[in-house]
């Protein structure tokens, strides 16, 4: 039985802890998260994740990219949210560009695909 | 320099085309718009779908297609042909599936009062038959549409009789095409803006690179455009109603500092468009690019973007005549891991941006364009895919009904 360690991801990476917030599930859920916070807030992530992100993507190499613990699968998903942050901080110098269509109005369909595939796993196997 | 000295380059090999303003009549008008799907949408070949979509023998995928106000159903048969059929049963037209993909056990059993029809459309079983007063199922079977594939690509014709064979039709497109590695990509994502834009807007945004350095000065212009130069497509074709677009690749591309982590991992997106074609070609195979990326445009509504690791596609679905629904697909090879993956979301996130910036300036045309303001649109040499495009819109709508 593996214990639940109140870390959100490895041990090695525990200086990531206060950005946890950003390691949301889906897309959609990642760009309206970043979207909504100040812009200052967004740069001291980028900042703090910047140096760490070969390392984090190397470490999560070692693993099977389809099964990943809980913790690294946290961390993967911290990864995505730099994604969002570099759009902000290095393309648009903004977390909410003034010009764009709302995410959420410019649909992330595969967001969905995982969770339909599981479904049709699961009515499948029945 | 007297505007009619300046040189001018594409529209040259084809003196036929006129180089007179075009109105904005069509972009607002309803009964246009009618027109349009009679004469262009039930008239010509409309992708749904890739083969990838159904792999395997009772494979079946539902997309509605409200420009032809039907739900389509594709399914491959136990013979292994991919065919289409409007989603509707026979006896009181209940849609026979109702999930949008799926596998079947060799049929379809209707959900509302059991009839069942197989994989190639035939009615095989009438629930209560001896009940009805006559229902003849050779008669009665799902109503097919005609389906083809070309480079893996599903295509479906509303017309009774399609005036010519899918291979007919994207023979302009085909040499073009042929060699790119398809297979080695997997859809990886896929957006859906519903926008409040015609779709002719819409298509024509996408027909020309020009405003890539003005639109997109913050996104993709950094990749797939000359900063400082003037801009000039590296090809612009038009292919019968079809059209092609390339844009030179930058003569210096310096990442963003994620965009060059993401390089170490795998191919995204930007980096794609920006590697020049005697470059590092990851899953090209050899495949020679015209510029930064071989943009196509299939008329009506299609459009297929080959680079170097990735290619994309959209779907442009019109639903009224200021309502357009936007699919952006994109493919990968499958991530083998984090890294890979990693890379990707890089290259979708970036590109997503970039067309959300499309998506923005759509709507504003169109909030202005019923106004009356202006009754005419200029088009410039380097805008000539647009008029390509316009003028096979004309031409199909102007046409004869067969």
């Amino acid at each position: 039985m593996t214990q639940y360690s109140g870390r959100s991801f490895p041990s090695r990476f525990a200086a990531l802890e206060p950005y946890k917030d950003f390691a949301r599930e889906t897309e959609l859920d990642r760009a309206e998260t970043i979207n909504a916070r100040p812009f200052s807030e967004i740069v001291v992530f980028y900042d703090a994740m910047l140096p760490l992100l070969p390392e984090a993507l190397d470490y999560l190499n070692t693993f099977d990219v389809k099964a990943l613990p809980r913790e690294e699968a946290n961390l993967l998903r911290l990864c995505l949210a730099m994604v969002e942050a570099s759009m902000a901080v290095e393309l648009f110098e903004d977390t909410d560009p003034k010009y764009l269509m709302p995410i959420r109005r410019f649909f992330p369909e595969h967001d969905r695909w995982a969770g339909d595939a599981a479904k049709a796993g699961a009515r499948a196997a029945a | 320099m007297d505007l009619a000295e300046q040189p001018v380059l594409f529209m040259d090999r084809h003196p036929e085309m006129e180089r007179t303003p075009v109105p904005t009549e069509p972009y607002v008008s309803a009964d246009f718009f009618e027109k349009e799907r009679e004469k262009i949408f039930r008239r010509t070949w409309i992708n749904v779908a890739r083969e990838t979509d159904v792999p395997e023998p009772n494979d079946y995928l539902v997309r509605e297609v409200q420009i032809a106000r039907t739900s389509v159903l594709i399914v491959r048969g136990k013979d292994n042909v991919v065919r289409a059929f409007h989603n509707m049963c026979s006896h009181r037209g209940n849609p026979v599936a109702w999930d949008e993909r799926g596998k079947c056990r060799g049929a379809f059993t209707c959900q509302f009062h059991g009839w069942v029809y197989n994989t190639q459309g035939e009615l095989v079983y009438v629930a209560d038959a001896d009940r009805f007063f006559g229902v003849d199922p050779q008669q009665n079977g799902l109503t097919p549409i005609h389906c083809d594939v070309w480079q893996g690509f599903i295509f479906v014709n509303f017309a009774e009789r399609p005036s010519e064979t899918l291979a007919g039709y994207m023979a302009p497109i085909t040499a073009g095409v042929a060699g790119y590695p398809f297979a080695d990509y997997s859809k990886t994502y896929c957006y859906k803006a519903d926008e409040a834009v015609n779709w002719k807007t819409l298509v024509e945004a996408q027909l020309e690179g020009w405003h890539l350095p003005t639109l997109h000065a913050k996104t993709l212009a950094k990749s797939a455009t000359n900063i400082g130069k003037r801009f000039t497509h590296s090809a612009l074709d038009c292919l019968g109603p079809h059209g092609f677009v390339s844009t030179f690749p930058p003569d210096v591309f310096n990442p963003s500092p994620v965009t060059a982590i993401s390089g170490r991992y795998g191919v995204g997106t930007f980096d794609a468009f920006a590697v020049d074609r005697e470059g590092d070609k990851e899953g090209s195979d050899g495949f020679k690019l015209n510029g930064a990326f071989d943009l196509y445009h299939v008329f009506p509504n299609l459009y297929i973007g080959l680079l170097n690791g990735t290619y994309f596609t959209y779907n442009i679905w019109p639903v009224a005549v200021d309502r357009t629904i936007w699919e952006i697909t994109g493919y990968f090879p499958t991530a083998q891991n984090a890294g890979q993956l990693f890379a990707q979301q890089v290259g979708s996130i970036a590109f997503r941006d970039t067309l959300r910036e499309d998506g923005f300036t759509h709507e504003r045309i169109c909030s202005v364009m019923s106004s009356g303001a202006k009754k005419q649109l200029h088009l410039q040499d380097e805008e000539m895919a647009i008029r390509n495009f316009m003028n096979a819109v004309n031409a199909y709508v102007a046409a004869r009904p067969s």
